[in-house]
C-alpha cells in the first residue's frame, strides 16, 4: 500500500512538473508553425553541418524548454524542413542550454562553478556529435514515426545530400504505398497544419491566432497524453527499484557514473531543476559522476522516451539512447580518472 | 496491388539498412572499445584538497569550525590521521561526504597563526580496493584576529583621543583629531571601524552637543567565508580587493543640530544603532532612535525609556522603561502606532549583558519588592527558556558583568559595603562604611562564586573580557580626578587561567601589589575578606558536586601599561 501511494505521489509529482514545460513547448511549437516563415527558417541555418548542428543545439536560448517541450519543438522543427542536424542538436542540448536550465545549475553549484560551464560544455559535444551522426543520413523519414513524414511532404532537393537520387524516389514511392488510404488521414490532419502546407496566402491575424490556439489544443492532446503514460512508467520503475539501490550500485569511478545515469534516466527529473536534486549527491559524489547526473537526464530519460516515440522509430529512439549515454559515460569518466 | 507489393517489401528491406544504421553501429562500437580501453587503463586522478574555509583568512572567537573539502570522497581514518595543525587545536571531526568539518572544541587563542596541513591521504575508491592513491599535500595558513585593545587616552597627546594598541605589533596609534573628545565608542564587529560620539571643540561643542561619528581603525578584516549563509557574488570575489583604508578616516554618522545625542549602542552585526536622543528645543521629545546605513534616523515610537542595549541578535532592543525592561523589536515599522514590547520582564531595571548566542542575559534586580533585601542588589541568570536563577547578592552595588565569550563564566564588578578605611586627613564617623569593588568570576554551569580581585576604593572602574577569553582588561580612574595630583588613570591587563575547580582552592602563589591591587586568593569556603560575597552567594549556589569538571579562572601576573586611558575595551 505504502508502495502504491509512493508511486501515485511520484507519478503526479513528475506530471505536474512536465506539465506546464509540455505546454510551453507546444505554444512554441504552434507559434512556430504559424508565425515563422520556414523559408526564412531555412535560410538563417547555416549550410556547414557541424554549423547547423551547433545552432541547433543553441536554440534553446531562443526556447527555454525542458527535456518535455523541446519534443513538439523538434517535431516541429523536423515538419517544416530545417536539416535533422538542427533538430537534433536542438532536441538533445536545449534542455541543458537555455537561460533557465543554466540559472538554476549556478544557484545549486555556485562553489563548483566549473560543474555549470563543464554541464553546458559536455552537452554540446554531445549533442553536436549526435547530430552530425544523425545528418549522415540525408533523408531521415525512415527513422521518423509515419504521421510525421506525411506531415513532412517531399525533401527539399537541395537540403538532401548526395545520396539523395538512389534512394530517395525509392522512399518515396515506398511512402506512398504506405499511405494508400493517404488522403483520408490528410482531411483528417488539423486545419492549421493542412494550412502550414499548402501556403496559402496568409490568413488575418484573428484566424491565425485560433488555428494557433487549435493546434495547441491538439498537440497538447496527443503529447500529454503520451506524457501520462511516461509518467507512469517511470514512477512504476521508481517503486520497483528504489534510488537506494541504484545508487548502491555505483561507489567506484566507473561504477558511480553509471549509477548516477541511471538514476537520472529513471527518476525523469526535469531539467529545470535537477541540479538540485543533484546537489543532494553533491557531497557524496565526484564531478564526474554529478555531470553525468546533469548531461544525460536531460537527453533521454524514462518518461520521455514515450514522447520520443511520437516522433522516432525505435531503432533511432535506440541510437539516440545509446550514443548519448556512451559519449556521456566516456567524457565523465575522463574526468574521473584524469581529474579527479 | 499485386504488382505493389514486392517493391514495398523490397523498398522496406532497403529502408531497413540506411547510412545511418552503418555509421551509428560503427560509431557505438568504436565508443564501446574507447570505454573499454579507458576503464582498463585505470585510475589517474589525483586526490586534492579543493577548498579550506579558513585558508588565509583572518578568524575570531565567533568561528568556531572550518571544512575542508576534497575533490573525490575520501577514506576517512587516512584523512584524520594525516591532518595536523600548528601549533595545535583540539577539535572534532565529522564527515559528509566529500566535505570534512573541524569542530575546535576550546576557543581560539587570539594573535597567533597557525598552519594546517595534510601530507599525506587516501581517497576513499583507492582504499576500498586497497590500491595506491595519489594525493596533493596540502597545507594553508590562517591566523587569529590582533589582540588589540580601545581606550581613550589620558595624558599629553592622547587626551581625549581614541588610541588602538596592538599587542602583538607593541604599537599604539592615535585614530581620532584632536578637536574631537571622545566620550563613548564601541567597535564593529570585525574591529575595522569604531563608532563613537565625541564633542567638537573647534566648533564650541560641550558635552551636550556630542556627536556620533565612525573612525577607521587600519585594520583589514578578512573574515572567513560564513558557509552556512549566502556566498557573495561572483564579482564581488574576483574583484581585487581594495587597499586597505588608512587609519583615522573619521566619517559624521549623526549631527546634533535638533537632537542632543545622550548613548548610543551598536548592533552585534554592525548594521544597526541605536541613540538615546532628547530635543535641543523640548525636552519632552525624548526617546530612542534607530539609524541605518543609507537611511535617514528614525525614532522609535515607544514608551520613553532609560537604559538599553541591542541583544546579540541586532533585531531586538532592551529597553529599561519603568520598573522594568522592555524588549522591543527592531525589525519592520508597524503600520499603526507606537512598538508593542515583544516581552517584559518587570523586576529587572538594568541589563548587564547578553551571551554572544542569546540564550541568557545577566539582569539585576534591586530588590525593591522584599523588604529584607532592601539595601541589596542581586544578579540574575535569566535565559530564553524562562529560567531566572540568582548568582549574587552584593550589600553594595553591581556595576558591570560580562559574559566570556568562549566559556560558561560570567565576569562581575560588584561592591560590598566594608568598614572605612581610618583615614588620617579626614574625619569619619564610626560606623563610616565605603564600598568594596570586587572583581568576581561566576562559573554559570553551578554558579560557584570565585573572587577574583579586591580592587582600590573610590575609583571608577571599567572592565572588558578578551574575545579569547584569555585575559580581562581593568581601568581604575580616581572618582575625583579632577586635581591635577591625581594619578592618571591606570589599565590593567589581567592574564587569565583556567583550572578546574578541584584544584582551584590550591592556588597557591598570592600576588601583592602594593597598594593598588590586592587578590582575594582565597576560595569561598576559606574566603574572610569575602565574607559578605560568600554568604550572599552560598545560599543561592547548588551545593552539588558534579562530576564535570568545572572550570574556574584565576588571574595570574597582572600587569599595567606605561600609557593610561579609560574605557579601554577589546577589539573583537
Amino acid at each position: 500500500m505504502t508502495q502504491l501511494n509512493n508511486g501515485i505521489t511520484l507519478f503526479f509529482s513528475l506530471l505536474v512538473e512536465a506539465m506546464p514545460f509540455l505546454l510551453l513547448g507546444v505554444i512554441f511549437s504552434s507559434v512556430l508553425l504559424l508565425f515563422v516563415d520556414e523559408q526564412k527558417l531555412l535560410a538563417m541555418i547555416p549550410k556547414n553541418v557541424v554549423l547547423a548542428a551547433l545552432a541547433g543545439s543553441l536554440i534553446g536560448f531562443l526556447f527555454p524548454v525542458c527535456e518535455c517541450g523541446n519534443i513538439p519543438v523538434a517535431r516541429r522543427l523536423l515538419t517544416k524542413g530545417a536539416p535533422t542536424a538542427v533538430a537534433i542538436g536542438f532536441l538533445l542540448a536545449a534542455p541543458t542550454v537555455n537561460p533557465v536550465v543554466f540559472w538554476a545549475t549556478w544557484i545549486a553549484f555556485r562553489d563548483q562553478p566549473e560543474i555549470v560551464f563543464l554541464r553546458v560544455g559536455f552537452t554540446l559535444i554531445v549533442a553536436v556529435t549526435i547530430a552530425l551522426i544523425f545528418s549522415a543520413q540525408a533523408d531521415v523519414r525512415p527513422f521518423l514515426q509515419d504521421n510525421l513524414t506525411r506531415m513532412m511532404g517531399e525533401p527539399e532537393p537541395t537540403v538532401a545530400g548526395p545520396a539523395e537520387p538512389e534512394i530517395s524516389p525509392l522512399l518515396k514511392s515506398g511512402t506512398f504505398l504506405m499511405q494508400a488510404p493517404g488522403q483520408v488521414l490528410q482531411l483528417d490532419a488539423p486545419p492549421a497544419q493542412v494550412l502550414a502546407q499548402v501556403a496559402v496566402a496568409p490568413p488575418s491575424m484573428t484566424t491565425r491566432l485560433r488555428m494557433m490556439v487549435d493546434n495547441m489544443v491538439l498537440e497538447l492532446r496527443e503529447l500529454g497524453a503520451v506524457l501520462v503514460i511516461g509518467s507512469a512508467i517511470a514512477a512504476f520503475v521508481q517503486v520497483a527499484v528504489p534510488r537506494e539501490v541504484i545508487l548502491g550500485l555505483g561507489q567506484g569511478p566507473v561504477t558511480s557514473i553509471v549509477a548516477m545515469m541511471a538514476l537520472a534516466w529513471v527518476v525523469s527529473i526535469c531539467s529545470t531543476v535537477d541540479s538540485f536534486f543533484a546537489l543532494s549527491f553533491a557531497s557524496t559524489f565526484t564531478s564526474g559522476a554529478l555531470l553525468a547526473f546533469l548531461v544525460f537526464g536531460p537527453m533521454i530519460d524514462l518518461k520521455n522516451i514515450s514522447l520520443l516515440l511520437t516522433v522516432f522509430k525505435g531503432r533511432a529512439i535506440v541510437y539516440l539512447f545509446v550514443l548519448a549515454a556512451q559519449l556521456t559515460f566516456l567524457l565523465t569518466l575522463v574526468m574521473n580518472l584524469y581529474t579527479g | 496491388m499485386a504488382r505493389r507489393r514486392p517493391r514495398r517489401s523490397r523498398n522496406q528491406r532497403l529502408a531497413r539498412v540506411q547510412p545511418l544504421d552503418r555509421l551509428a553501429v560503427m560509431v557505438i562500437t568504436g565508443l564501446a572499445l574507447a570505454m573499454g580501453l579507458l576503464v582498463l587503463s585505470g585510475d589517474h586522478a589525483t586526490a586534492r584538497v579543493r577548498d579550506f574555509t579558513w585558508q588565509d583568512r583572518q578568524v575570531g572567537t565567533e568561528d568556531r569550525a572550518f571544512l575542508i573539502t576534497f575533490s573525490r570522497p575520501m577514506d576517512v581514518a587516512s584523512v584524520e590521521k594525516n591532518l595536523t595543525l600548528d601549533p595545535p587545536l583540539p577539535g572534532k571531526v565529522s564527515w559528509a561526504g566529500r566535505r570534512m568539518a573541524y569542530t575546535l572544541t576550546d576557543p581560539l587563542p587570539y594573535g597567533e597563526s597557525f598552519t594546517l596541513s595534510l601530507d599525506d591521504a587516501r581517497d576513499r575508491y583507492a582504499a576500498r580496493s586497497d590500491r595506491p592513491s595519489r594525493f596533493e599535500p596540502f597545507q594553508a595558513q590562517f591566523e587569529t584576529r590582533r589582540r588589540a585593545f580601545l581606550y581613550i587616552g589620558a595624558e599629553g597627546d592622547e587626551a581625549n583621543r581614541l588610541v588602538l594598541a596592538d599587542l602583538g605589533r607593541q604599537e599604539r596609534t592615535i585614530l581620532t583629531p584632536r578637536n574631537l573628545s571622545v566620550l563613548a565608542f564601541k567597535p564593529y564587529p570585525l574591529g575595522d571601524k569604531v563608532l563613537f560620539s565625541a564633542s567638537d571643540s573647534s566648533q564650541g561643542g560641550s558635552l551636550l552637543n556630542q556627536q556620533i561619528y565612525t573612525v577607521t581603525t587600519g585594520i583589514t578584516p578578512r573574515p572567513p567565508v560564513d558557509f552556512m549563509g549566502d556566498r557573495p557574488p561572483l564579482w564581488q570575489r574576483l574583484l581585487p580587493q581594495g587597499a586597505p583604508p588608512p587609519s583615522g578616516e573619521t566619517t559624521l554618522v549623526l549631527d546634533s543640530r535638533d537632537y542632543q545625542n545622550l548613548k548610543f549602542d551598536l548592533s552585534p552585526d554592525g548594521q544597526t544603532i541605536v541613540v538615546q536622543r532628547v530635543n535641543q528645543q523640548d525636552p519632552a521629545d525624548f526617546g530612542p532612535w534607530l539609524v541605518r546605513a543609507g537611511e535617514p534616523p528614525t525614532p522609535i515610537e515607544t514608551e520613553p525609556g532609560g537604559d538599553f542595549l541591542i541583544a546579540p541578535d541586532s533585531q531586538s532592543l532592551l529597553l529599561l522603561q519603568g520598573q522594568g525592561t522592555a524588549i522591543i523589536d527592531l525589525g519592520e515599522e508597524p503600520t499603526s502606532g507606537p512598538r508593542q514590547p515583544l516581552d517584559f520582564l518587570p523586576n529587572y531595571g538594568r541589563v548587564l549583558d547578553l551571551t554572544a548566542d542569546g540564550s541568557a542575559a545577566a539582569m539585576v534586580n534591586f530588590n525593591q519588592d522584599d523588604p529584607e533585601k532592601r539595601f541589596t542588589e542581586s544578579l540574575f541568570l535569566v535565559t530564553n527558556q524562562g529560567r531566572e536563577e540568582e548568582l549574587l547578592q552584593v550589600s553594595g552595588a553591581i556595576l558591570e558583568a560580562q559574559f566570556d565569550p568562549t566559556r560558561q563564566v560570567l565576569y562581575v564588578l560588584a561592591s560590598e559595603l566594608v568598614d572605612a578605611p581610618p583615614d588620617s586627613d579626614t574625619l569619619q564617623a564610626a560606623d563610616a562604611y565605603v564600598e568594596q569593588p570586587l572583581l568576581l568570576a561566576i562559573t554559570l554551569s553551578d554558579g560557584e562564586v570565585s573572587p577574583l580581585l579586591r580592587l582600590p576604593l573610590l575609583q571608577t572602574i571599567h572592565l572588558s573580557v578578551a574575545p579569547d577569553g584569555r585575559s580581562l582588561l581593568l581601568d581604575l580612574a580616581d572618582q575625583a580626578a579632577a586635581a591635577d595630583s591625581t594619578p592618571a588613570p591606570k589599565i590593567w591587563h589581567l592574564p587569565l587561567v583556567y583550572q578546574s575547580s578541584n584544584s582551584a582552592n590550591d592556588r597557591g602563589n598570592s600576588y601583592a601589589l602594593a597598594n593598588t591591587l590586592s587578590r582575594l586568593g582565597k576560595s569561598r569556603t576559606t574566603g574572610t575578606d569575602a565574607a559578605d560575597t560568600d554568604d550572599a552567594d552560598s545560599a543561592n549556589a547548588p551545593e552539588d558536586d558534579s562530576e564535570d569538571p568545572v572550570v574556574t579562572p584565576t588571574v595570574v601576573d597582572p600587569e599595567t601599561f606605561p600609557f593610561s586611558g579609560i574605557q579601554a575595551t577589546w577589539l573583537p
